[in-house]
């Protein structure tokens, strides 16, 4: 275990300089991360994409969905039926918009899950942060295990950050 | 002064003229911009709290004091009776129902088509979609008389074990409005998210700062979280558009699945749905210069939003009227007897004509006068009255199609009369208040500009010297690969 820092910068140019800067260093890729108030494309910052699964949630949801409202029209009549003006007891027609509109619910209600499971969500405990992030900062946090904090800090001030925060040592 | 003087003073010239007309080309700091909102959402002033009293007054006394009444004393205190069983209660059903069209056409499908000026307004419009829609599903309820058996039309059996008819359109309805509903709220949610976070780092009460630290799931801005959110809004944006037609065309079919004269069409599904649209875009610009007013939001919500906004109203007048004369036309050339009686009723010989000439007149001359020449839809006030005038036409329009349709029928000796009754009219301007309330209430708990996509915008959009002039252009940083 590492200590972790996040060194803020103003602009997204000095944040490539600075992961370049923490690759040659030695910091694996899994042990960075750019927090921003606006999303930056990964390959901007050049760092690998982000998978993005979230289709992954969003069909089974319908599926479900679409399970439903077939139960809700085909079974539950059959449960108690009752005919009413001779009509019969199983249609498709009218069945469709229950069905479909059960299946928008299962895409809708699957693709919230998804957000929260993929983005990990909600993270109410985690302090790695700083608020200048929402003003307009980037924030490049990286766990290093060798680092000396005070050449850390002179390289990534050189390299345009503002300020760097030693997470860790704020948490306690 | 050289020529290169002069021509370098032009271009500073073109270069301020490009930034006041386009509010993605005029950047200011995040932070800057942070303030503006978060002092707009935190400032309470005695006009706001006699506002919201004065609503919550009107509210209490028409969904609290109205509604107990006509719950003590049953439906009979509303004015509807033999042959009009639908009244004021249905039309205002219907006409919220169009109200929360706007967060759709705005939000989804601006977004989807990537229309980048809608950024300032897309959360005013979501919102409004929200609130429309809670009130909307009040009225239902209000309608069955005994509200608190609203739980039969849920999806579960009764004592019974009999399930609901889900082959019914008022079990349609009921499904559509939840989905739409739960989607609606979500899709206002999400894109909410991080400004909420902003909110969170930038509150000056503690109650705020905690409330918004949980509103904000903790957010931070990580590349994995805004990934996902960005899917996530992408496949909303998607999802929402096919759902709410789907609500508008149901309810339409509540009328059209009847054999009632006036009521049995084939286009009542995209004729509602167009109203729909129709009448949420009037209701957004009204609220948008209210809110541009009244919260001092004069930078974010400039003259091209209110020039665009008023390009769809006048695009949406022409599709509304396309519509209406569709379906005229056929009922009018079919020659069906009910019908010719009931036109007449509406058009010339009944009661309902000021009600027929007037939805025209609000719905189709206002705006097309009112719209037609860009500094009509460039002044806020002319936009707003414009779209006040629609929402007239429109409720008109919901009134002719449910009361008065219902007023004449294939039987003579069944014609009625319907007046709404002063418990109906209490009751609806409580639900007009309702809606008002909700949203002056929200614009102080939440910021009402989406401060992040605003300043994603303003990072995308450049003004690049090309030859010898300056042009206006866009870097989609999000499809870098």
């Amino acid at each position: 275990m590492g200590t972790r820092y996040l060194a803020l910068f103003d602009d997204v140019e000095q944040v490539v300089e600075a992961l370049t800067a923490l690759r040659m260093i030695g910091i694996p890729e899994d042990d960075i991360a750019v927090i921003s108030g606006i999303p930056i494309a990964s390959a901007i910052l050049g760092r690998p994409k982000v998978a993005n699964l979230m289709a992954r949630w969003s069909l089974p949801g319908a599926v479900l969905g679409l399970g439903a409202g077939v139960f809700f029209t085909f079974v539950t009549p059959t449960l108690y039926p009752l005919v009413v003006g001779g009509q019969p007891i199983l249609s498709l027609p009218p069945s469709i918009v229950i069905i479909y509109e059960f299946t928008m619910l299962g895409v809708i209600l699957a693709t919230l899950v998804g957000l929260l499971a993929q983005a990990e969500l909600p993270k109410w405990r985690e302090i790695a942060y700083h608020p200048a992030i929402s003003h307009g900062a980037i924030g490049v946090l990286f766990r290093c295990d060798v680092c000396s904090p005070g050449e850390m800090n002179e390289r990534l001030r050189h390299l345009g950050a503002f300020e760097i925060v030693d997470v860790d040592r704020s948490e306690s | 002064m050289s020529s290169e003087h002069r021509h370098a003073e032009e271009l500073a010239h073109l270069e301020r003229e490009l930034r006041a007309s386009d509010l993605l080309l005029d950047r200011r700091s995040r932070e800057e911009m942070n303030y503006e909102v978060m002092h707009a959402m935190e400032r309470i002033s005695l006009g706001w709290l006699l506002t919201a009293f004065v609503l919550g007054g009107l509210v209490f006394l028409g969904l609290g004091v109205a509604w107990a009444y006509q719950m003590k004393w049953g439906l009979g205190v509303a004015g509807i009776n033999r042959p009009v069983f639908w009244g004021v209660y249905i039309s205002n059903f219907v006409f919220w129902i169009g109200i929360s069209h706007a967060g759709t056409l705005i939000s989804a499908i601006l977004r989807s088509v990537g229309a980048e000026w809608r950024r300032p307004i897309t959360r005013a419009a979501e919102a409004m979609t929200v609130f429309a829609l809670i009130v909307a599903g009040v009225y239902p309820l209000l309608h069955m008389g005994r509200a608190w058996r609203f739980y039969w039309m849920l999806p579960m059996p009764n004592q019974r074990s009999m399930w609901p008819n889900f082959r019914s359109p008022l079990m349609w309805d009921m499904m559509a409005i939840i989905t739409y509903l739960t989607g609606s709220i979500i899709f206002l949610y999400l894109p909410l998210i991080p400004d909420l976070a902003m909110a969170r780092d930038h509150s000056k009460t503690r109650f705020r700062r905690r409330l918004f630290h949980v509103l904000s799931l903790g957010w931070r801005g990580t590349e994995p979280e805004w990934t996902h959110l960005h899917v996530a809004i992408t496949i909303f944006t998607f999802i929402i558009i096919p759902v709410a037609a789907s609500v508008h065309t149901i309810v339409s079919w509540d009328f059209a699945m009847s054999n009632v004269p006036g009521w049995k069409s084939t286009i009542f599904g995209p004729y509602f749905v167009v109203g729909a649209i129709y009448s949420g875009v009037g209701a957004l610009g009204v609220v948008l210069v209210l809110v541009r007013k009244f919260m001092g939001f004069h930078y974010y919500l400039r003259a091209q939003h209110f020039d665009n906004l008023g390009k769809i109203m006048l695009t949406m007048t022409f599709f509304w009227t396309y519509f209406w004369f569709n379906g005229y036309l056929t009922e009018w050339y079919g020659a069906d007897t009910a019908l010719d009686f009931l036109r007449e009723f509406i058009t010339y010989r009944g009661g309902a004509a000021p009600l027929f000439y007037g939805m025209l007149v609000t719905n189709i001359l206002i705006p097309i006068l009112l719209l037609w020449s860009r500094k009509g839809r460039t002044t806020p006030w002319t936009l707003a009255l414009a779209g006040m005038s629609i929402n007239m036409g429109m409720y008109l329009e919901r009134y002719i199609i449910v009361p008065v349709t219902l007023s004449r029928n294939r039987f003579p000796f069944m014609w009625g009369h319907y007046v709404p009754s002063p418990v109906e009219i209490l009751i609806s301007i409580g639900s007009l208040s309702l809606f008002i309330l909700l949203y002056v209430l929200f614009s102080r708990v939440v910021p009402l500009i989406s401060v992040w996509e605003i300043q994603e915008g303003q990072v995308m959009h450049v003004i690049r010297r090309v030859g010898k002039t300056l042009v206006p252009g866009v870097i989609h940083w999000h499809k870098a690969e």
